[in-house]
């Protein structure tokens, strides 16, 4: 057991977000807090970092109470990747990366042998041997993520904070982060916990989701299971959202605008299927509209279109 | 095949970054010979023309051609020039560390009050009749300006810092040493405005900067100073190389966040004030030495900024100086501060075109 917090209450002197918190974080996993915007992610990152202190209850860090553990000693046990975007000037990735044995240096932070190998290290395990010479300063978005983690890691923690470490990244590299993220967790068998709004990504990487509804109650558990036992769907659900157990992915649904029925197999299908549901039909076996899926085009009231486009701009 | 050669020198230069920090070693060695190599030119130009040999032979302690060479040197051009050399160094170093705690470029060694105070307390001293108060206590001439410069910038200092304990962001901090300053130079217009001309004119003087007005006796509280100043910015180098992620992450690796600030504000007061208070207001070569180094050296990490902006730092000044004494008459100096910002501007402005691109 990395973390635990035993009757966590968060919040500000005039509002409590979350009370009771009772949640523990163990070695190698990675976990996932998901919740709609307000609901108190941020707070509760912030209080486990140590960042801004708890309303009630205590958080124990490898058994030990965070409010007692002095900074020094904290940052070898809890390391951080934020959204703060400083301006690193001429530093180069190594030198940021470096930064990480901050805790283990002397007075003047000078680097050992062994210091210099834990930082060869956590670059590797990155994937960011070859960001090392290059200045923070000019690398991407996903690269300079890839960095900051590196950092993480040369800090040598057993836990991993991360504040929502895939914004602002595109789809590619959000996945790429999150499976590194996952592998670190197994492969230096650490605890990882991050805050993020990626769905998706979250239910196929995560160990453990906490799942943060409004109002600050939140359910733990294997990301398959809150979606079986309805969480899921309860704490993400409103007007505009949809959750569809059959494909496990979230469908906008606007108000409906009538039944159609899709006739065919396959991809093309599938995809049609799609586009009337982006304009609001609700797909039925047998209703009177209907679309026919033929080999290379669609057929709807007798009429053949050769694009989905045109067949949604008649039907709307 | 073009390809691949104009590839390999990069890489290897590259990470000779890290397995030869001799590049930097050299660096910094070059500096110390330039350093040299100004302090020799400050001592030997001058109104009076003394051979190069003549002024070896006054530092060996042998006796020059002339007695009054060896009153000139030991007397005039030596404490100027040592005092040219601390005043750069102990500016540079202190905008340097205002520039990463800011996380600001354009930050300098007065952010914090010092210049706007100091300007103050000296307007109040020359203007107002101040200065007549402090010579009864026994502090006259250049002495009682430099009382009252430090008796400003103490002052200014510390409302600037008593008001930023409010707010918690940089920026807000940075407009309040604006802010301050804007409402001392109010004050100071208005004094100008009620004075008499001779007493405008030691006012703009002050203003202009000189290395000249340190003596072998105030020598003895100006070093001291700036070298006890220097030394708690260097102990400072690890913490301000994490402080360049800002103080979430500076924190979260552990750093001492109250005590790191305080000894980061108390050195650059220490620096930037004790030579406002001998030198005057001497501007940009807290602003842009940095920069020049960091451009120079091609990194961020403060163990060998330090030491280098103090170098480089000292070596601008006394280039300064001596520019600024070009004109070759004790009568026809140049103002110090037109020299800075001549040189100190176009580095400047090189720094915000190149963060542009």
């Amino acid at each position: 057991m990395i973390l635990t917090t035993h009757n966590l209450t968060i919040g500000y002197t005039k509002t409590i977000i979350a009370h009771n918190l009772n949640l523990s974080l163990l070695r190698g996993e990675l976990v996932c807090l998901l919740g709609p915007n307000g609901a108190g992610k941020s707070t509760l990152m912030r209080t486990l970092a140590a960042m801004h202190p708890p309303l009630s209850g205590e958080i124990r860090l490898m058994g030990q109470n965070i409010r007692q553990l002095k900074h020094p000693d904290l940052a070898t046990r809890l390391s951080v990747v934020l959204t703060d975007r400083p301006d690193t000037g001429q530093m180069c990735g190594y030198e940021l990366v470096a930064l990480g044995r901050h805790p283990y240096t002397n007075w003047s932070g000078r680097l050992t042998q062994q210091d210099q190998q834990i930082i060869q290290r956590a670059l590797a395990l990155t994937g960011a041997t070859d960001l090392a010479n290059q200045p923070v300063a000019q690398l991407s978005d996903g690269q300079r993520q890839k960095i900051m983690i590196a950092r993480a890691l040369a800090q040598d923690t057993p836990l991993i904070l991360l504040d929502e470490p895939t914004a602002f990244l595109d789809l590619p590299r959000r996945v790429e982060i999150m499976r590194l993220l996952r592998q670190l967790a197994r492969q230096t068998n650490r605890a990882i916990l991050l805050s993020t709004h990626d769905l998706d990504l979250a239910l196929r990487t995560a160990d453990q989701l906490w799942l943060m509804a409004i109002g600050g109650i939140i359910q733990t558990g294997a990301p398959e299971d809150l979606v079986l036992n309805g969480a899921f769907q309860t704490v993400f659900q409103n007007d505009g959202l949809f959750f569809d157990l059959d494909t496990g992915a979230f469908r906008i649904h606007d108000h409906p605008t009538g039944k159609i029925s899709v006739h065919g197999e396959g991809i093309r299908a599938t995809w049609a299927r799609r586009a009337v549901e982006r304009i609001g039909y609700t797909i039925v076996d047998d209703a009177p509209l209907v679309i026919e899926v033929l080999n290379d085009s669609y057929k709807l009231r007798g009429k053949i279109y050769k694009f989905l486009y045109n067949l949604v701009k008649d039907l709307a | 095949m073009a390809q691949l050669t104009t590839d390999n020198p990069k890489l290897t230069s590259a990470s000779a970054t890290f397995s030869l920090p001799g590049i930097r070693t050299w660096g910094l060695f070059s500096l110390l010979i330039l350093l040299l190599l100004a302090l020799a030119a400050s001592l030997s130009l001058g109104s009076v023309n003394i051979p190069l040999k003549d002024i070896l032979r006054i530092l060996m302690g042998q006796e020059a051609s002339r007695a009054s060479w060896e009153r000139i040197i030991w007397m005039v051009r030596m404490p100027g020039a040592l005092t040219a050399g601390f005043a750069g160094a102990a500016l540079a170093v202190s905008g340097l560390q205002m520039q990463t705690y800011f996380s600001n470029p354009l930050a300098g060694p007065f952010v914090i009050g010092i210049s706007s105070g100091a300007s103050l307390g000296v307007a109040l001293a020359v203007l107002a009749g101040g200065l007549s108060l402090l010579a009864a206590a026994g502090l006259a001439g250049t002495l009682g300006l430099a009382a009252a410069a430090s008796l400003g910038a103490g002052f200014v200092m510390i409302l600037v810092l008593f008001t930023a304990r409010r707010v918690s962001n940089h920026l807000s901090l940075l407009l309040i040493g604006v802010m301050f300053g804007y409402m001392t130079s109010a004050f100071v217009s208005i004094l100008i405005y009620f004075s008499r001309p001779e007493q405008i004119d030691t006012y703009i003087r002050w203003g202009f900067g000189t290395f000249g007005g340190v003596t072998w006796q105030t020598m003895r509280v100006f070093a001291p100073v700036v070298i006890l100043g220097l030394i708690m910015a260097y102990s400072q180098a690890k913490q301000l190389n994490a402080l360049i992620l800002g103080e979430n992450y500076a924190r979260s690796m552990g750093v001492n966040i109250p005590r790191a600030r305080f000894m980061i504000v108390v050195s650059t007061a220490l620096l930037a004030g004790v030579v406002t208070a001998f030198c005057g207001p001497v501007g940009f070569i807290g602003l842009a030495v940095p920069h020049l180094c960091r451009g120079i050296f091609h990194t961020a990490d403060h163990r060998i900024l330090i030491p280098a902006v103090a170098l480089m730092g000292a070596v601008i000044a006394l280039a300064a100086d001596v520019i600024a004494s070009l004109p070759g008459s004790i009568n026809y100096t140049l103002p110090l501060n037109a020299v800075t910002a001549l040189i100190g501007a176009p580095v400047v402005l090189w720094v915000i075109l190149r963060r542009k691109s």
